[in-house]
């Protein structure tokens, strides 16, 4: 936590990140008000502030999980704005894995099933209290992801894509196999915890999940930051972008590689139990390579090793994945009615970000570079920079050495 | 396990099917460094065209198979010029996100247009078999193994014996000094995913009748061509198609074990490939290629 | 007849050709000298097509050429023998060859071309079936050459021939390219670090510095100062 909280700005811009959720959303709002919108201000206001008091402005960035506390109340719905937490959890797992150091992981998805199975199983079978089997849950996901971390030593690039897609799509076969412990096709029905005593009269069973995978949420963003901030971040750095350089420099590639994957999988683990519990129901088929996949949109969607690129990320694609059919991408063209299916647009959306802003909407809005390139690359146009004109000015006199009437003999013989 | 050998040629049917989406994994691969995890995907969407010729249309079996050919071709191309060569000097992760992205989008198009349900589609092949060192052989096994094997020799001769192809060898082998001797490198590209995308669709045709047609055709199938081509080592052609081979025979060996099934046998060809790339990373057939900077 | 006009080439934010202007005469060669990164084998590059050209344009026989790719820029007759024994190392050396006259239509033509290579450099004869990678830096050398001709261009940028090679067989690359200038009636852009051979072949040559043009004038008026061969040929 010290290096989270540490000097003022960034407090203050948390603070008042909070002060100015409270004031939108019970003073000047008291009607339900877009949740968007109050993370958005909240955000701007915690920036705003550490920008003026000269604080890494990075650090405010913090500020839209504290209005998440708030937001429980009306805004968007609960249930929803628990599943879009739940998925940057396990988002920021895998960037730490593919984002911060490069080994693309295509198995997120069997490692949150495997969160899940074990929330469910622990749950439903033995009595087990739920909150008790989440840490266990990412323990689990973490121990099964150290394995994968190790054999993933052994490949890289193409390799590992290989490896980790087979592990996405042989997962849930296996899942389905062993029906004595998974109930196979069936699934694991799981019932959602009641708020304990004190909270039973403020909360109902879903503010209470929704308040759980918060707190969650912010120890995975404060450990994440931690971890990222520091000796460790900056030996991550390098590593990803230019592993030969770092492994020249003395960085431990083995010990970070496999670091990564262990606590990227722990958040996928925890990220399962999480959905355990407020899903209320676990199924093999929802963990294959598709449920994968989306992971690494959601990263590279909001921006590949950024923290709140996972968060932007996973609000984004949540929202598509539950809205296009209503946002309305149906069009005619001569006359047929054509609807564009869902994933779909997911994917083309996917391939726009990388062929036009690879740094996804983080970078978009936080690299000014990024953006010019966007917009000059939808006009069409090429980059011109100004020193070609400025060189003009200096240019040295040529030598010439030859008689002036003869400057290009023809040659006829040597 | 029993060495039946009726088994054996069934294994053999369904692994020409393995080995040609290898093959055209391979192809791609070992020109552009692309691993295409559309390759499945857009085999199934092209059988779908197929079905909706013969099916739909009524057209005669192979007219039908030959326009899904040819449809599959123009999309290999299309795809490349449009989504692959705008990515093709980024960073080896945003090439994979891309083609993942496709594996999305044409899963996305065959559920469109022709919904989640399974389609019959007839095999054009005869339904007896043929008795062979006393056994039966169904003719479909045959049928299957022997328009896979035509479709790989072609590719084959495509690069061994035509101009062409000799362009593909040397854009392969060194793009920079192909583009200065005239070769559109591009072009040459796009003909390549084209060749990948119309083997991979005869493959979808050929194992439509036996995995049943539906948009997750290809998925089962693309772990066990990953798995083929990792056995020639991702850059060989004959490897690729001799690992499908071996995946499906093995396969259908192992499927016939009672105590395995075929629902464990995914995850038995998950561990040979584990076992193989650990063992021998380079593949059985590959060279090891060296790691650029 | 090639002109650089002004051309300007940049790596990203560095300029590594700066305003260059070039000139080439029908079957003249022209020898392009310099220090090591001094942009000589970017400004072939920029001819090819391998680069693009921030500004300035490049004109070949009546036309500008300065926008069009690598495989245009071929078929309007230049080619490029880049540096550094680019060959298709797992084809053979037939086939390299071949891969030289891919934009020719005429079979018969490219198979007697084939032959009179073979006789120009009969180390390749001996060796038509071998993978052109197990050749020797010299055959290699060789080979790049002989497949660059095997197009039949009007225009040769040569980068750096000599490179590696002993100082016999480059004497004996050098002769056969004289021949082969005169036979096929070539123009050439010769890029070379050994500027007295270079010399003695071209009738005109240019001194890059730092990307740009330093001194341009006649091979025999540039043999004659003794100070510039000093200062910047190191000779
Ligand atoms: N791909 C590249 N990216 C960035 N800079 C480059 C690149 N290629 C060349 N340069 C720089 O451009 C300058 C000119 O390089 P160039 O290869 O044209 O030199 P050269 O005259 O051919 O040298 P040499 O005689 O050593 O071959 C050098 O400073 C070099 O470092
Ligand atoms: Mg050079």
């Amino acid at each position: 936590m010290r290096s989270v909280l540490h000097g003022h700005p960034r407090l203050v811009g948390l603070v008042i990140s909070a002060l100015v959720t409270w004031l939108l959303n019970e003073v000047l709002f008291p009607t339900p008000l877009n949740g968007y919108l109050v993370v958005l201000f909240a955000y701007v206001g915690g920036v705003v502030v550490a920008r003026l008091s000269r604080g890494d402005h990075r650090y405010a960035a913090l500020g839209p999980l504290v209005p998440l506390v708030f937001l429980a109340q009306n805004s968007i719905g609960v249930t929803e704005l628990t599943q879009i937490l739940i998925l940057a959890i396990a988002a920021l797992g895998l960037d730490l894995i593919t984002g911060w150091t490069g080994q693309l992981n295509l198995a997120q998805g069997i490692f949150i099933g495997l969160g899940a199975y074990v929330t469910a199983i622990l749950a439903s079978k033995h009595g087990w209290p739920i909150l008790l089997t989440l840490p266990l849950a990412g323990l689990v996901a973490a121990a099964a992801g150290l394995l994968l971390g190790v054999l993933a030593l052994r490949f890289d690039g193409v390799y590992l894509a290989v490896l980790t897609s087979a592990v996405a799509l042989a997962g849930p076969v296996l899942l389905l196999h062993y029906k004595s412990i998974t109930n196979g096709v069936n699934g694991i029905i799981v019932n959602q915890p009641q708020p304990p005593g004190a909270f039973a009269d403020w909360l109902d069973t879903d503010q209470w999940g929704y308040y759980v995978t918060v707190v969650m949420a912010i120890i995975a963003v404060c450990i994440s930051w931690n971890l990222l901030s520091g000796r460790i971040g900056r030996a991550l750095r390098a590593l990803r972008d230019s592993p030969i350089a770092a492994k020249g420099i003395g960085v431990d590639l083995t010990r970070y590689k496999v670091l990564a994957f262990a606590v990227g999988s722990f958040w996928a683990g925890l990220a399962g139990g999480l959905y355990a519990m407020t899903i209320g129901f676990v199924s093999a088929d929802s963990f294959g390579l598709f449920y994968s996949i989306q992971f690494l949109t959601i990263i590279v969607v909001g921006g590949l090793s950024t923290i709140s690129g996972a968060f932007v990320g996973a609000v984004v694609i949540y929202e598509l994945s539950t809205n296009v059919q209503t946002i309305g991408f149906a069009t005619t063209v001569n006359g047929v009615a054509l609807s564009i299916p869902q994933a779909a647009v997911y994917a083309i959306l996917l391939i726009l970000v990388v062929i036009f802003a690879p740094k996804g909407i983080i970078g978009i809005f936080s690299d000014k570079s990024d953006w010019s390139r966007l917009t000059q690359r939808l006009r069409g146009g090429h980059n011109r920079s100004t020193d070609v004109v400025q060189a003009q000015a200096d240019r040295p006199p040529i030598v010439r050495l030859d008689a002036p009437e003869d400057p290009h003999p023809a040659i006829t013989s040597y | 396990m029993h060495l039946d050998l009726q088994l054996i040629t069934s294994g053999l049917a369904i692994g020409s099917v393995y080995g040609s989406i290898a093959l055209g994994l391979v192809l791609i691969y070992r020109s552009t460094g692309i691993l295409n995890f559309a390759q499945g995907e857009m085999a199934t969407f092209s059988t779908y065209i197929g079905w909706s010729f013969v099916v739909s249309v009524g057209m005669p079996y192979w007219v039908g198979f030959l326009l899904a050919v040819l449809a599959a071709f123009l999309l290999g191309a299309v795809v490349e010029r449009v989504a692959i060569r705008p990515v093709q000097n980024q960073p080896h992760l945003t090439v994979v996100i891309v083609t993942l992205g496709l594996f999305l989008l044409f899963n996305a198009l065959s559920l469109k247009f022709w919904h989640s349900d399974v389609r019959p589609f007839r095999s054009p092949f005869p339904s007896g078999s043929v008795h062979v060192l006393g056994t039966y052989i169904s003719w479909v096994s045959i049928g299957i193994f022997g328009v896979s094997l035509i479709s790989m020799a072609f590719v084959g001769i495509v690069f061994r014996f035509t101009k062409v192809g000799l362009a593909m060898r040397a854009v392969t082998s060194n793009p920079m000094a192909s583009a200065l001797m005239g070769i559109s490198n591009g072009r040459i590209l796009s003909l390549g995913w084209g060749l990948s995308a119309a083997v991979g669709a005869i493959a979808g045709m050929l194992a439509a009748n036996r995995l049943l047609l539906d948009p997750n055709m290809m998925q089962g199938v693309l772990l066990y061509a990953f798995a083929a081509a990792v056995i020639g080592g991702m850059t060989s052609p004959v490897g690729a198609v001799i690992g499908g081979l071996v995946m499906g025979v093995t396969n259908a060996l192992v499927s016939s074990v009672s105590w395995i099934g075929s629902d464990l046998s995914l995850a038995a060809t998950f561990i040979v490939l584990v076992l193989i790339l650990l063992v021998r990373p380079q593949g059985l057939f590959g060279r090891q290629i060296e790691v650029r900077v | 007849m090639l002109e650089l006009r002004d051309i300007v080439v940049r790596y990203g934010p560095v300029v590594a050709v700066d305003r260059v202007s070039i000139r080439v005469e029908e079957q003249q060669v022209v020898a392009l000298l310099g220090a090591n990164g001094a942009g000589k084998t970017t400004v072939l590059k920029a001819i090819s097509g391998l680069l693009p050209c921030a500004s300035g344009d490049i004109a070949w026989g009546g036309g500008v050429i300065s926008k069009l790719p690598p495989h245009r820029i071929v078929r309007a007759g230049i080619c490029q023998v880049p540096e550094g024994r680019e060959v298709f190392a797992g084809l053979s050396v037939y086939d390299n060859l071949r891969l030289g006259a891919y934009l020719r239509r005429n079979r018969h033509a490219v198979r007697s071309d084939i032959d009179r290579m073979y006789e120009y450099f009969p180390v390749l004869a001996e060796r038509r079936d071998q993978a052109a990678g197990t050749l020797s830096g010299g055959e290699q050398q060789m080979l790049v050459i002989a497949r660059a001709l095997m197009s039949s261009p009007a225009m040769l940028l040569l980068d750096e021939p000599s490179l590696g090679l002993a100082p016999l067989v480059v004497q004996q690359v050098f002769s056969i390219l004289r021949r082969i200038c005169d036979d096929m009636r070539l123009s050439v852009l010769l890029v070379e670090q050994d500027a007295e051979t270079a010399l003695s072949i071209a009738s005109y040559a240019y001194v890059l510095e730092a990307g740009r043009v330093v001194v341009e004038g006649s091979s025999v008026a540039m043999q004659g100062d003794e100070s510039l061969r000093r200062s910047y040929l190191g000779y």
